[in-house]
């Protein structure tokens, strides 16, 4: 045989998200394939390990001290353009670590549940006005890669909010108050139809949303 | 600072005496021979600053800023007729970079970038290429630059041209577009407005704000609306060639472009449409998740 189930479609199977019509192709398929079969039996009990494992995982701790020395501002005028420089340097380099830990993540998750249990509890996360449900495996995975540049991002804007305008801060903040509302509302609807692949994008799309304001809030000059 | 690279052919700041303001001000005038298509980049903390495409081969800087702000140039060369020139207006303080007026003469094909704090700033007659950014200020750009970038978070953006290519984005500010053939905008609450032109390619986005698309469809065009909780609103010509394909989670869909219903949605929430007229040759796609999607003809 060898049409074979797409990972996409086993891990719906696995999370329920597959309509009735698309579950009963699937197991039918499952019948006569001992491959799909064996992956879907790997996907199912890595779903059922990983059900308790927090949904983001921290870098080490000594990383962000690091970061955070090389992010504290410098006062003289001289100094401030290669600092901002450098913040434009620790920022990518430190979205590339998000980035490169949460793939690290999703493929832990995905190859290695078993191996989970002596990583660090995570971080908070950015704040979300909803509370909602939990998302499947798939999107859960999704989401733990965009908050990892939300909070990279949002710290350095902490470390630059003193030297921009209150009223560009106040800006700022208020769009993020309303782009953290629409990802909660959407995530709450999500978990509720986590097959929804209209919804599921406008998920996705509030949240390059909020990154591209926070990556424009980083980027703004100071006194501005 | 390297004196070797620096030019400044001619360069003037004198102090004159305060008009109505109790700050005394200065007048600026700073210029270079470039060529046609110069790259100019200018941070620029000041007031109000105008941008003015003109029919020399050569940049000009000039206006009235306050005592204490200062404003330098680099044009690598001094012989040379630049290709690449930066400049620079800086202000002691916040206050004082809030006040001024400048106004940058650039050969009509240059490509500038410009960053300002909380100017209003106004661009004409350029036809190459625009970077501008602002944070508290409002961005007009008229005529037609082949490439177009404007980013303000508080400020409006309106361009009243028809730029090949343009990509426009703010947190809380409008974005008003009367032409443009492939358009992205993006903003969390403000109002996105596209009239006029015939577009080819687009992508409007917000998290509340409102969209209105109202332009002209070319043939084959893509076309994509989305917003969280926001209206979308289609003004089409009923002879466009036209497929749309509507989605919302859990708003409305209003259509009153065709005989067509909207069904009701997955699990009952939220409505669909799939509708068209003409030949269906472009295709627009509208989702959102609660704000109410409305087609109507023009």
């Amino acid at each position: 045989m060898t049409d074979h189930l797409s990972f996409e479609t086993l891990c719906d199977l696995a999370d329920g998200a597959c309509t009735p019509a698309a579950e009963s192709a699937a197991r039918t398929h499952m019948h006569a394939c001992d491959e799909c079969a064996s992956r879907m039996s790997a996907i199912s009990a890595l779903a059922a390990s990983t059900s308790s494992l927090p949904q983001s995982i921290a870098p080490p701790a000594d990383l962000w001290d690091d970061i955070r020395k090389e992010l504290t501002p410098r006062h003289s005028f001289t100094r401030r353009r290669a600092w901002a420089w450098d913040v434009r340097r620790l920022v990518a380099a430190a979205v590339v670590i998000a980035v490169a830990s949460s793939a690290l993540t999703a493929l832990i998750l995905r190859e290695r549940p078993t191996e989970l249990a002596g990583i660090d509890p995570p971080l908070p996360t950015a704040p979300v006005v909803v509370e909602a449900g939990r998302l499947p495996a798939r999107l859960a995975s999704e989401e733990n890669a965009y908050a990892e540049s939300v909070k990279t991002l949002q710290r350095a804007l902490d470390v630059r909010r003193d030297s921009l305008a209150p009223s560009t801060v106040a800006t700022v903040e208020r769009s993020l108050r309303i782009a953290d509302f629409a990802i909660a509302e959407a995530r709450d609807a999500l978990a509720q139809d986590p097959a929804n692949r209209a919804l599921a994008a406008l998920f996705a799309s509030n949240y390059e949303r909020k990154i591209d304001l926070l990556r424009r809030a980083t980027e703004l000059a100071p006194r501005t | 600072m390297n004196r070797g690279r620096r030019l400044l052919t001619v360069v003037a700041l004198a102090s004159v005496a305060p008009v109505a303001s109790a700050h005394a001000q200065q007048k600026v005038l700073l210029g270079h021979a470039t060529t046609s298509t110069v790259s100019l980049k200018l941070f620029a903390a000041v007031g109000e600053i105008r941008v003015l495409g003109w029919d020399r081969d050569s940049v000009e800087l000039s206006g009235v800023v306050p005592v204490g702000v200062k404003a330098d140039m680099y044009a690598g060369a001094p012989l040379e007729r630049a290709q690449g020139m930066k400049m620079f207006v800086e202000a002691p303080t916040e206050q004082s970079g809030r006040e001024g007026k400048l106004l940058l003469r650039v050969p009509r094909g240059a490509r500038v970038w410009l960053k300002t704090g909380s100017a209003d700033m106004e661009v004409s007659g350029v036809t190459g290429g625009l970077d501008l950014n602002v944070v508290g200020g409002s961005i007009t750009v008229h005529d037609s630059p082949k490439e177009l970038r404007a980013e303000s978070m508080d400020g409006s953006v309106t361009i009243t041209g028809a730029p090949e290519w343009v990509r426009a984005k703010t947190a809380t500010g409008d974005i008003i577009l009367r032409g443009g053939m492939d358009i992205g905008a993006s903003t969390i609450s403000g109002l996105i407005r596209t009239t006029g032109g015939m577009v080819e390619r687009a992508k409007l986005e917000s998290t509340t704000g409102a969209i209105v698309f109202a332009s002209g469809v070319a043939r084959g065009a893509s076309i994509e609306l989305e917003t969280h909780s926001g209206a979308i609103d289609i003004l089409l010509s009923p002879k466009s060639d036209v497929e749309i394909d509507a989605a919302t989670i859990t708003g409305v869909i209003d259509n009153r472009l065709t005989k067509l219903r909207p069904s009701s949605g997955r699990e009952s929430r939220g409505m669909t449409l799939l509708t068209s007229t003409g030949n269906g040759s472009a295709r627009i796609t509208a989702r959102s998740f609660k704000g109410t999607v409305q087609l109507r003809p023009k």
